[in-house]
């Protein structure tokens, strides 16, 4: 049993906070998040800090030619990392036809003897 | 309209209370404020501490000569106090002449003001004479007794003084506010010299009464007859919950924290700070404020509720390491009030609201998770979990008490009248 009061606080703090229940599932709508202004970040902080990017990024030169430099490398190790999955996946498809020949000769052995 | 305007000279004249003792008293306006706060209920009762010069007494006059004007007396620590002078004395001619054991009660008994000078020098019998009157609104003397009507006690002690009598934490609990003053600044000083030449000694002689004590008394009729958001009253009892609340009942346990809190899954939380709890006065003397701040400026929100325990809380709390009292609760009240954020953010009244109409298992997983970081949101849900076991919804091994070893009184009683 439960004061009038206490159920009216909870009431209030509902309406305040209201939650969407859908069967077994329960959800709510974040309010007051901070919303996204049209200033200018910087782009850095956003990285290192992990401060929230506005919907304009600011950066000097250097920082964009170092950025530039960065996907280049991250590209060109991606082509690396390519054609060695490339190489490998021959190599795997040659293990794999040696490994069913192998297979099927002994059967075959096998076959002959019985 | 006539009611409207009447009530409109009260507030007028309450301010203008807090202005006349303004000019007379330099400094400390926050205390200042709490004071005239404090004053607008029945029986109220204000506790001023400071070091000694500070204007504790001074501070104390002033507001009971606003309030009361000639009608006050103080009754003082440093002075031999007897019973007579404090409660009541035998009328000797009616002794001797009829054999009639007559009391007069003492003028302390009978004054609307009612001041108690250097509390910390009154001797035992007096003081539990005085706590006997402000626990039951009443005087005992050679067995006749008599009611004390509505009143307003100030008094005041400096803590640091080495010449103190000890007195216990119930008689400090009567008090509705501890108020502490702080010694002046530089510009300050400058300040009280300025009064001190205006005034001399009449200092506190200059004091007029702002208004008579039955204009007072509607003014607390009016203050108890507003009423205070539900929000409000949650948020003030659960505050004071927070600094009472513990999993491991430190009300009932032989040991007290810290020794208590090693290994408790709240170390980290407000209680594991807090050595001895709040008593249910402090929620008492937390509304009766927000209903007095709410009547005089029309609002009163959780940032003034927060503002106000600082002043409620000090004489009543008693926590594990005290560097600087009101710092230090300060602190702990910032944390409280991010607590109360972290509460709103993870939805606890919302879950609380739709699980007291009926089990959702959803809703119930979720919290779960807050009450895990929350004993006063725990406390609730082992109540419902206690519920649930009894109607078949859970079984006992799957409820909070039992995965995280946590017992509550009604927790007890449920284990005793469960079926085994």
């Amino acid at each position: 049993m439960s004061s009038e009061k206490f159920r009216e606080f909870l009431e209030i703090q509902s309406r305040r906070s209201p939650l969407r229940i859908t069967g077994h599932r329960l959800s709510w709508e974040e309010r007051g998040e901070r919303p996204i202004t049209s200033e200018s970040s910087d782009f850095l902080e956003s990285v290192y800090l992990g401060k929230e990017l506005q919907s304009t990024v600011v950066m000097e030169h250097s920082v964009a030619a170092m950025l530039q430099q960065r996907l280049t490398e991250l590209e060109r190790d991606n082509e690396r990392l390519r054609k060695s999955v490339s190489r490998l996946k021959i190599a795997l498809g040659f293990v794999v036809a040696v490994a069913l020949i192998a297979l099927w000769t002994y059967s075959k052995a096998s076959f002959v003897w019985v | 309209m006539g009611l409207r305007m009447a009530e409109m000279t009260l507030k007028n004249g309450i301010e203008d209370l807090e202005r006349e003792i303004g000019l007379r008293f330099v400094g400390n306006e926050e205390a200042i404020h709490m004071l005239i706060l404090n004053q607008l209920h029945p029986l109220s009762t204000t506790l001023i501490r400071a070091p000694r010069g500070v204007g504790k007494s001074t501070l104390m006059l002033l507001m009971l000569k606003g309030l009361c004007g000639e009608d006050l007396v103080v009754v003082s620590g440093a002075s031999e106090v007897k019973r007579g002078e404090v409660v009541g004395r035998l009328h000797i001619p009616a002794l001797e002449r009829e054999g009639v054991e007559r009391v007069l009660w003492a003028a302390f008994v009978k004054a609307k003001g009612k001041g108690l000078d250097e509390v910390n020098r009154l001797n035992p019998y007096t003081t539990a004479n005085i706590h006997h009157l402000m626990q039951f609104g009443e005087v005992w003397a050679y067995g006749q007794r008599t009611r004390v009507e509505d009143y307003t006690l100030v008094a005041n002690e400096n803590p640091t003084d080495p010449t103190s009598f000890i007195h216990s934490p119930p008689f400090y609990d009567r008090f509705d506010v501890c108020i502490y003053l702080s010694s002046l600044t530089l510009s300050e000083k400058f300040r009280l010299q300025e009064l001190l030449d205006k005034y001399g000694d009449d200092l506190v002689e200059s004091m007029p009464q702002m208004f008579s004590f039955e204009e007072l008394a509607q003014a607390r009729r009016e203050v108890a007859e507003v009423e205070l958001a539900p929000d409000l009253i949650g948020y003030v009892n659960l505050l004071v919950r927070d600094f009472q609340a513990c999993i491991r009942e430190k009300e009932r346990s032989e040991i007290r924290p810290p020794s208590l809190c090693e290994g408790c899954h709240f170390i980290r939380d407000i209680c594991s700070s807090v050595r001895e709890s709040l008593s249910e006065r402090a929620t008492v003397a937390l509304i009766n404020l927000a209903k007095a701040s709410f009547w005089l400026y029309g609002k009163c929100d959780v940032d003034d509720i927060f503002r106000i325990a600082l002043w409620v809380l000090p004489h009543r709390v008693t926590l594990v390491r005290t560097r600087n009292l009101l710092n230090d609760l300060q602190d702990l009240l910032d944390r409280e009030r991010v607590k109360m954020e972290d509460r709103n953010l993870r939805r606890e009244w919302s879950l609380l609201n739709e699980l007291m109409k009926g089990f959702n298992s959803a809703a119930y997983r979720l919290a779960r998770d807050a009450a895990v970081e929350d004993i006063a949101f725990a406390e609730e849900m082992i109540r419902h979990e206690n519920k649930w076991v009894q109607e078949g919804i859970l079984r006992r091994e799957e409820t909070l008490t039992a995965q995280m070893g946590w017992k509550t009184p009604a927790q007890w009683k449920a284990l005793r009248h469960e079926p085994s």
